[in-house]
């Protein structure tokens, strides 16, 4: 269990002023994450008009238009200028698309392919764990505990190709690809949600050993408190604290989209374009989705805090975690 | 599987969804409308800034040009309604015919030079524009529906490119309302083909109806047309397979065995040629300047095993213009018809024979390690190391794979591969950044030329640094010929001294196929340019 | 930790690490089992199933599989060690610094790695694929580039509190240097957690490898690794299903022997665990079948007659409790002294029901007012409209649930326990407030526990029991925790509630001045069993057992009340519970041992009222 005293705390502090120190923070970051792609996409060989119909003069043109032969600097500080303005420019190789476009034709595919795989995974790991907690040591704990590890175990490539073949292809469950109607969403989901699920019962299995060795545990059994008011009010409530600390990342992973599963099962969502953008060294995508995603994961963390503000009344700072 | 085990089976697996979606059922697809697929989702409705062939089989259906190919690759007449051609060949006279924009605006011929004019604009920086500055010197608006095209020369292939997307007419008055959003959704632009386009879901699908304002709706026999994104190949036999889909344009390699001996499998024409590339610049490379050595790496390559066993979708090539590029006429193949020794391959899935001319043989291992330690003598080089380039894609590691295990083995090569992405890879190519590397060409246009011209001194696209006098000479003078007969004769010398130089080494030409099932009637394939059109398709069930 | 013990005890670990054993000798020995070479490219052979000349078949290009998967699986196995320990080289040295320093380093270490996580590491790993070249080395410098944050994460939480450790403490003192401390004292101490996270970190690193072969970055060509045989065998897996399910299996199932290996040595390392994992040896343990109701006025509020309690572990059995009897009265305050392991907590709590569920063997007889308590009982106590037992135990913010207002967690004792509805009980929460002398009741009743003082969280604990209106109140140490002052007040609301509710107080405690000041009657209890008993007035004006004697003598007279003198100390170290002797379990270290006391039970010597010694030598003397 954490100990009551958390090792960083801004002190002394309102929390108006420490939420000013988060925003600055956040800030950094995304402003460090920006430079970072910026250098790190200029470094990569490639060129996104390196097209073979494409003439040197052509290409000459090309730089001109997006203004790729002016100094790296002058470019750096014109980028920053437009992500101040929250615009993240022109795709180049997706012509006449801005990434905010694409961004925003995208993401609502793959955030929604993600909640449905939330919820799954919320649903299968809380109960897996959960299962595995409280019958420690027995057959259900082993079976569950088994599934888990074999969920982080098998890649999620392996797995839509084999959901894929079996659900769809032979069984025909499901469509096989695609994101038409309801169904076509559930093989999607139900891979994707595999690895958080596993993760998620995991953790949420290790958390409540741990809180069934609490005496509070212990005090609420004496007060001969009904089941489920212990289970939900004393044991999972205080087991969730540690899936919280997961779940910001992972939402912000699991909605970003996955290159893998939006590419077998063809979702027209943001992970495909992502690692494609980076193939066709399309700087602007890149540069976009990543910021995208890097300010997509700062908030969450940010929630995650507040959340586990919300949960654990023992935290109550904006930001200042321990370990 | 029994009712008691599926229902547990929905029961388990959709638990955490009970109430929370009702979302639409695929709809069964409408009579008359057609559904196909395409790799990746369109780039944009813009014929003068599109590359793609993706692309491009969305446009021919949607857009007309001044002429249209047909089936089996002949011109058939577009908005031109009739063409007079000068005694020199340069210049073109086209009268337009009274047609129509979805909008109801009448094409005009300024909206043709306008597009023209729009792609030759450096500013426009459209990736295409040598197509069309190569050959065109000047447009002329003569009249409301007169327009006269004025070449730099005599181009036999012109009416052929006057059907290439590049030269599809651009409405200006729209162009200037719309800006940069010009052509980014259905409702910015407008169409004058045999389909509008109802819907584009991007990442998803492209929808098309009939355009009831076509000049030639009467020939146009479908309602509509969809063509779904799916870039997994598994998904897209699954997709066919379970009906889906109805027709796939291009079968992917993996799923072939899976369609040996189907009826409705298809070849299809392809020009392309895969072939090795080595960069003669290179000084610490010297081996590579000796054409002894460049030919040796030649011949130890097994490629009718490769082709048979391994690709299973290709044609052993020792030449360097593929099979499917008409020579002196529509139907009459360059490579079939034209050459000194000819032989027979045949189609590893459907055994169609393919009548080939070859300038070597290979397998011939001994005279390949003999004129190999000649090279190696005459370069002063003792042993040949080099990396080779190819494209990150499960093909091209296999051939690579295979090309460095055959030098190794015969002739003691070390080879490392370079497997980078398509953009990287083209980018190295283009800047010499490389030793030897796999690269494709596919035809931009039906004639030889297109291949050939590749490798004339001071060509963009001149990959190895080749430059020899004798070979331009040839090609300049097919250029400036318009009597097929003689550029025929011009293009066997040169590809013939290519052969020999080797400047580079053609591997195999690709083959592909698709898949049509009886129901669906006149689809029409073509070898390069805007595959695919659907203007005299039809369904019968 | 005893490894061969461990190994038995725990199927699970010893098959996952046989069958990893077995994974790396035969990727090991690959190259021997097969008379191809993996690089041997067969146009001929091309897509063969599995056969008798290739046992997992041909790829794509005629090359057998067989040497190619477990190729492929040294390659996977490889970049997983490598990256896995590089992890862990990082980990230990950024992480153990930044917590071992503390302060700046700190802080900007925690701010550097929340800026690193925010970069999607996939552009990172291309990033480096292509400056380094592709290859295994970039493979690796890739992977551990962001690898190691959580590793370093992990090993700073570990070391922040080791650094809070008595003999770090003790050696920074002793004026050690900071590098030897963390060399020597801290690093030892955070081992195990890093050595479970090493354990996932490999198969983490494996899972990755194969993920970047998948995206088309993986080992150059033409080696590959089983990432890039499963990329190559997924493409053609309908029709040549060998070329992946082949090396899918073989990356799968080591990933399961990894993670599993992991979890098992997680749950065996873990310190919270305290004792090894207790294990059922009779199914559905020992209960005393109920005897029929007796009439149960005049009896004893709680009786306990020949008492057992004994675990089972995976070193045997345990023998925590042996035949203790005892009784106690309404509105008497009965003190259970004994050092730490004596097995008093473990009384305290079979009383309650409180035992671990498996792995407790009980027998003996407990009589709560003359009613048989069937011993251990399961899940929540159903108390509802019978005679109460209650307890508190010594931590009392652990005895509180963190995340629930003080007030609620007595509301809904009560709702529980008397049928209250909520707005009653929580009147009636704040009367018990009052009742055990908190100050300000509203405040207290909306505060969290860990915004309350140690005296207030134990108040608020006393009237979570006061809740219950219980006969019998278990109190486990209830004062340890508390400062001198706090202890002797919350002292004098125990005895006042024994006074004004008439409650039974069973008060264990290792500290003989509170017991000596506070309790009616002492047993003092030696390796779960009791050695003497009596009135606290006579017991310590006359303490008869050698053990009570030498306890009594330690104290320092002046100022026995003083707790922190007054501390159980005597010559030698407690018994091992698993070899206890079958006589006296004093017998090592008793001043007066005979020589038969080692293997004969003592009698009980019984002297006035009620006061009784177990002892041969008590004995001896009296018949003397």
């Amino acid at each position: 269990m954490r100990p009551a005293q958390s090792g960083v705390r801004l002190q002394g502090k309102g929390p108006l002023w420490r939420l000013f120190g988060r925003v600055i923070m956040m800030l950094t970051t995304l402003w460090v994450v920006a430079t970072f792609t910026f250098l790190g996409m200029r470094l990569i060989p490639g060129d996104p008009f390196a097209d073979p119909k494409v003439t040197p003069q052509v290409r000459e043109n090309l730089y001109r238009k997006y203004g790729l032969d002016k100094p790296l600097y002058k470019q750096y500080f014109r980028y920053l200028g437009n992500l101040s303005r929250l615009d993240f420019g022109v795709s180049y190789v997706q012509l006449g698309r801005s990434v905010n476009d694409i961004i925003a034709q995208g993401f609502p595919v793959s955030a929604e392919l993600g909640l449905w795989a939330l919820l799954l995974a919320l649903f299968w790991g809380t109960l897996l764990g959960a299962l595995a907690g409280l019958y420690h040591e027995g057959k259900i704990d082993r079976s569950a505990t088994f599934l888990a590890a074999l969920g982080v175990s098998v890649p999620s490539f392996i797995l839509a190709l084999l959901f894929q073949y079996v659900f769809a292809f032979r069984l025909g469950l499901f469509p096989v690809a695609g994101w038409e109607g309801g169904t076509a969403r559930f093989l999607p989901a139900l891979t994707l949600s595999i690895l958080p699920a596993a993760t998620i019962a995991r953790l949420l299995r290790a958390s409540i050993l741990d809180v069934l060795r609490q005496d509070y545990i212990q005090t609420a059994r004496i007060k001969g408190l009904a089941h489920t008011r212990l289970l939900v009010h004393h044991i999972l409530r205080n087991a969730a604290l540690s899936v919280v600390t997961y779940l910001g990342p992972m939402v912000v992973n699991i909605t970003t989209g996955s290159f893998v599963i939006e590419t077998i099962f063809n979702v027209p969502g943001l992970g495909k374009y992502y690692v494609q953008s980076i193939y066709d060294r399309d700087y602007t995508l890149v540069m976009g989705t990543t910021v995208f995603y890097a300010a997509l994961l700062i908030v969450a963390m940010f929630l995650v805090d507040i959340a586990y503000g919300l949960l654990d009344p023992r935290i109550r700072t904006f930001g200042a975690k321990e370990r | 599987m029994r009712f008691g085990a599926k229902a547990w089976f929905w029961l388990l697996l959709s638990a955490p969804f009970f109430g929370c979606h009702g979302g639409p059922q695929p709809e069964a697809p409408r009579p008359g409308v057609l559904i196909s697929e395409i790799g990746d989702d369109i780039r944009i409705l813009d014929p003068g800034l599109s590359t793609d062939s993706v692309t491009f089989r969305v446009l021919t259906n949607i857009y007309e040009g001044l002429t249209r190919v047909g089936p089996g690759g002949r011109i058939v007449p577009g908005i031109a309604s009739k063409i007079e051609v000068s005694k020199d060949k340069r210049s073109y006279t086209f009268f337009l015919r009274n047609a129509l924009w979805s909008d109801g605006v009448p094409v005009m011929a300024k909206d043709f030079a306008f597009a023209l004019g729009r792609v030759m604009d450096p500013k426009t920086a459209a990736q295409y524009a040598y197509i069309v500055t190569d050959t065109v010197e000047r447009v002329d608006v003569l009249g409301e529906r007169t327009l006269r095209i004025l070449l730099k020369r005599p181009t036999p292939y012109f009416l052929w490119l006057t059907a290439f997307p590049a030269y599809l007419p651009l409405r200006q008055d729209l162009l200037e309302a719309l800006g940069q959003s010009y052509g980014t959704s259905p409702e910015r632009t407008v169409f004058n083909g045999p389909f509008v386009v109802a819907a584009w879901k991007k990442g998803s699908k492209v929808v098309l109806e009939k355009n009831l304002r076509y000049w030639d709706k009467e020939a146009v026999l479908l309602k509509g047309a969809e063509f779904v994104v799916v870039k997994d190949p598994n998904t897209l036999v699954q997709m066919y397979d379970t009906g889906a889909l109805s027709l796939i344009y291009q079968v992917p390699t993996v799923h072939l065995p899976r369609y040996a001996g189907n009826p409705w499998l298809k070849p299809r024409p392809e020009a392309v040629t895969d072939y090795i590339v080595f960069n003669l610049h290179r000084p610490d490379l010297k081996a590579f300047q000796n054409p002894k050595i460049r030919k040796a790496l030649s011949l130890v390559l097994d490629r009718q095993a490769y082709c048979a066993n391994v690709d299973r979708q290709s044609l052993p090539a020792y030449g360097f213009v593929p099979p499917t590029i008409s020579g002196d006429g529509p139907g009459r193949s360059f490579r079939a018809h034209f050459g000194e020794r000819f032989r027979v391959f045949y189609d590893p899935l459907t055994s169609r024979p393919y009548k080939t001319s070859v300038w070597f043989e290979d397998r011939s291992i001994e005279e390949a390690k003999a004129l190999f330690q000649e090279g190696l003598k005459e370069s002063g080089q003792k042993e040949l190391t080099f990396s080779l380039l190819i494209d990150d894609t499960p093909q091209a590691r296999r051939l690579g794979q295979v090309l460095q295990f055959f030098w190794q083995k015969h002739l003691g090569v070390k080879v490392s591969l370079d497997p980078v992405t398509y953009q990287t890879r083209l980018a190295r190519v283009a800047t010499k950044d490389y030793d030897a590397a796999n690269v494709l060409w596919g035809a931009d246009y039906d004639d030889p030329m297109t291949f050939l011209d590749l490798f004339t001194t001071g060509s963009p696209f001149n990959d190895p640094g080749f430059s020899n006098p004798a070979y331009d000479a040839l090609i300049e003078k097919a250029r400036r010929s318009s009597d097929q007969a003689e550029r025929m004769t011009l293009f066997v010398h040169a590809e013939k001294l290519l052969m020999q130089e080797s400047p580079v080494v053609p591997v195999f030409y690709r083959l592909s196929y698709a898949l049509v099932p009886p129901y669906l009637k006149g689809v029409v394939f073509l070898a390069c340019g805007a595959d695919g059109p659907l203007k005299w398709a039809s369904l019968q069930p | 930790m005893a490894g061969s013990r461990t190994l038995k005890a725990s199927p699970l670990l010893l098959a996952s690490l046989l069958f990893l054993i077995g994974i790396l000798t035969l990727a090991m020995l690959g190259p021997w089992l097969s008379p191809f070479s993996p690089y041997e490219i067969d146009l001929a052979q091309t897509n063969l199933p599995p056969g008798l000349a290739h046992p997992f078949g041909t790829d794509a290009l005629g090359r057998d599989l067989f040497i190619r998967a477990w190729g492929g699986a040294r390659i996977s196995l490889f970049v997983g060690f490598a990256a896995a320990l590089i992890d862990l080289g990082l980990g230990l040295m950024l992480g153990g610094l930044a917590g071992y320093i503390g302060g700046k380093l700190d802080t900007t270490f925690m701010r550097a790695v929340e800026v690193l996580y925010s970069i999607p590491y996939i552009m990172v790993v291309l990033l480096l694929a292509v400056i380094l070249g592709p290859g295994v080395f970039s493979l690796i410098v890739g992977m551990t580039l962001t690898g190691w944050i959580p590793m370093a994460r992990l090993v700073r939480g570990e070391v922040l509190r080791a650094k809070e450790e008595d003999f770090v403490l003790a050696a920074t003192a002793m004026g050690q240097g900071p590098f030897r401390i963390l060399l020597w004292h801290i690093l030892p101490n955070v081992m195990s957690p890093v050595l479970v996270a090493l354990t996932l970190t490999i198969p983490q690193a494996v899972f990755l490898e194969a993920f970047l072969a998948f995206i088309g970055l993986g080992v150059p060509l033409p080696r590959a690794s089983l990432g890039t045989l499963i990329t190559e065998g997924a493409r053609e897996s309908w029709y040549y299903p060998w070329q992946l399910f082949i090396p899918a299996t073989i990356l799968c199932s080591t990933l399961l022997a990894f993670n599993t290996l992991g979890d098992t040595l997680r749950d065996l390392l873990d310190p919270k665990r305290g004792e090894p994992a207790p294990r059922p040896l009779v199914k559905g343990s020992a209960e005393i079948p109920a005897l029929p109701p007796e009439k149960t006025v005049g009896a004893p509020l709680l009786t306990l007659e020949r008492a057992c309690v004994r675990f089972l572990t995976p070193r045997g059995e345990l023998p925590a409790i042996r035949e203790v009897s005892l009784t106690l009265q309404s509105g008497e305050m009965l003190a259970l002294v004994g050092e730490s392991g004596s097995g008093k907590s473990t009384l305290g709590r079979s009383i309650m029901g409180l035992l671990p569920k498996k792995g407790s063997l009980v027998s003996g007889k407990c009589l709560f007012m003359g009613q048989e308590l069937r011993l251990p009982r399961l899940g929540p106590l159903d108390q509802l409209g019978k005679p109460k037992l209650a307890m508190v135990f010594q931590n009392p913010l652990g005895s509180l649930n963190p995340t629930m207002q003080a007030g609620k967690q007595v509301a809904e004792a009560l709702v529980a326990a008397r049928m209250l509805s909520w707005a009653a009980a929580k009147e009636e929460a704040l009367h018990l407030f009052k009742e055990v002398g908190i100050q300000n009741q509203r405040r207290c009743f909306f505060a969290y526990p860990h915004e309350l003082s140690g005296g207030m969280r134990q108040r608020v604990v006393f009237a979570v029991m006061l809740a219950l209106s219980p006969s019998l109140l278990i109190a486990d140490e209830p004062t340890t925790a508390l400062d001198v002052a706090t202890q002797a007040r919350i002292l004098a609301l125990l005895t006042k509630l024994k006074t004004t509710r008439g409650l039974g107080i069973l008060f264990i405690t290792h500290n003989f001045a509170l017991a000596k000041g506070w309790a009616d009657r002492v047993s003092v209890l030696y390796a779960g069993e009791i050695v003497e008993e009596g009135p606290s007035t006579r017991l310590f004006q006359d303490p008869q057992h050698p053990y009570t004697k030498g306890l009594l003598d330690s104290i320092p007279k002046p100022d026995a009340d003083d707790p922190d003198t007054a501390l159980l100390a005597l010559p030698g170290s407690p018994p091992d519970p698993y070899t206890l002797p079958k006589g006296c379990a004093f017998t090592p270290r008793c001043p007066v041992a005979r020589p038969y006391c080692k293997d004969e039970p003592a009698p009980w010597v019984t002297l006035q009222d009620g006061h009784r010694a177990r002892c041969f030598a008590v004995k001896e003397a009296l018949f003397l």
